[in-house]
């Protein structure tokens, strides 16, 4: 009865701090925007022709949770200093 | 980079690691596939190695990567197509996305097992000889970088926004190791859909080509015959040659050709 009740338990946690992680990198928690850097990349497009992204803005990024086998998200605030340095850049060159 | 922002990555690796092993340890503890497995079990050390080196190091460097090549694609791309795809139901694009990337990342992982040249940078992958949440995260860089360039490379030729897909993806990630982990829970009908420890373990036979490429869903594995799910765990995890046992052994010799590498271990082993 015991193991069943810590069993049962530990699904429960197991899969509710799934389901919280989840949630929280859907953004849904403070209405966090999230953005891939596939779409950063769309985004800058039209704006920034030529701009480079910056090695060192990309390795500030800290993505929670790194697995090979996840595509790649960013938060919306490593997509703003990827931008910042990226506009940086630009200004240098010109 | 300034002191601030290092302190941010560190923080990070710290909070990530913490959440790690309040999802997985209890789990492992509760459902153990290998009973006897402790948690500081042997070459803890150098998976947390490789744990660090991927959240401080190699992450940074694959993300750069995989933006210069995703823009080199959508240069080379035409708007038109994209523009045609994004005109599709938004759920037709999402299952596209998906359906795509398992097939390629099965394709991908099955001729990593096959190509002598991809096998030398996964077989690192491979060499745990105890399967956890930690020992998921042993794994080459350019290892890292084939698999998610490949993951990603639909949703970069379709022009597909992955923000939509956010929580999917975060599901795949944290499976992916939870596939490694050290469980025996068997998820009933439901694991022809999502692939489960029981079938990765498998795939971390010694044999080579032990089947269960795929990526979350066993799917494509059912498809192409190379699902494999007998109703024990397998004896013993690992690869059935010889690999170097440091951390920096296993980054570096897959980078060199045998016979330096071969040089370079026998001088060391003579100054011993």
């Amino acid at each position: 009865m015991k193991n069943k009740t810590i069993q049962a338990i530990t699904i429960v946690l197991f899969f509710t701090l799934i389901i919280v992680f989840v949630i929280y990198k859907s953004g849904l928690f403070a209405n966090k925007e999230i953005v891939n850097i596939n779409s950063s990349k769309s985004l800058t497009k039209d704006s920034q022709t030529d701009t480079i992204p910056n090695l060192d803005s990309i390795l500030k990024s800290k993505p929670i949770i790194s697995s090979s086998k996840s595509m790649i998200i960013l938060d919306s605030e490593d997509f703003k200093a990827i931008e910042i340095d990226s506009t940086m850049l630009d200004s240098i060159k010109n | 980079m300034a002191e601030n922002e290092i302190f941010k990555i560190i923080e990070a690796t710290v909070v990530s690691f913490i959440f790690l092993i309040a999802v997985f340890v209890p789990v492992e503890k509760v459902f153990p596939a290998k009973k006897n497995q402790k948690f500081f079990r042997s070459k803890w050390v150098l998976d947390f190695c490789f744990f660090i080196g991927q959240y401080l190091v190699w992450s940074g460097l694959v993300l750069w990567m995989l933006n210069n090549f995703g823009d080199y694609l959508t240069s080379i791309i035409p708007n038109s197509f994209q523009s045609k795809i994004g005109n599709q139901p938004y759920f037709l694009q999402v299952l596209e996305v998906l359906i795509l990337s398992d097939f390629l990342i099965y394709w991908g992982h099955r001729l990593q097992h096959n190509i002598d040249f991809l096998w030398r940078f996964h077989k690192v992958h491979h060499s745990a000889e105890n399967l956890d949440w930690l020992a998921a995260h042993r794994e080459h860089p350019i290892d890292t970088i084939y698999t998610i360039g490949l993951i990603n490379l639909p949703a970069f030729i379709m022009g597909f926004p992955l923000e939509s897909i956010a929580g999917i993806i975060a599901f795949r990630g944290i499976w992916a190791i939870y596939i490694h982990s050290n469980v025996r829970l068997p998820l009933g009908p439901l694991k022809i859909l999502i692939g489960a420890p029981e079938l990765h373990h498998w795939h971390h036979d010694l044999d080579r080509r032990a089947g269960n490429y795929a990526n979350i869903s066993p799917i494509m594995d059912v498809i192409f015959g190379t699902y494999k799910c007998p109703n024990k765990e397998p004896e013993k995890f690992g690869v059935s040659e010889e690999i170097p046992s440091s951390y920096l052994g296993q980054i570096i010799e897959p980078l060199l050709p045998k016979r330096i590498w071969n040089k370079i271990k026998t001088k060391a082993q003579q100054r011993i």
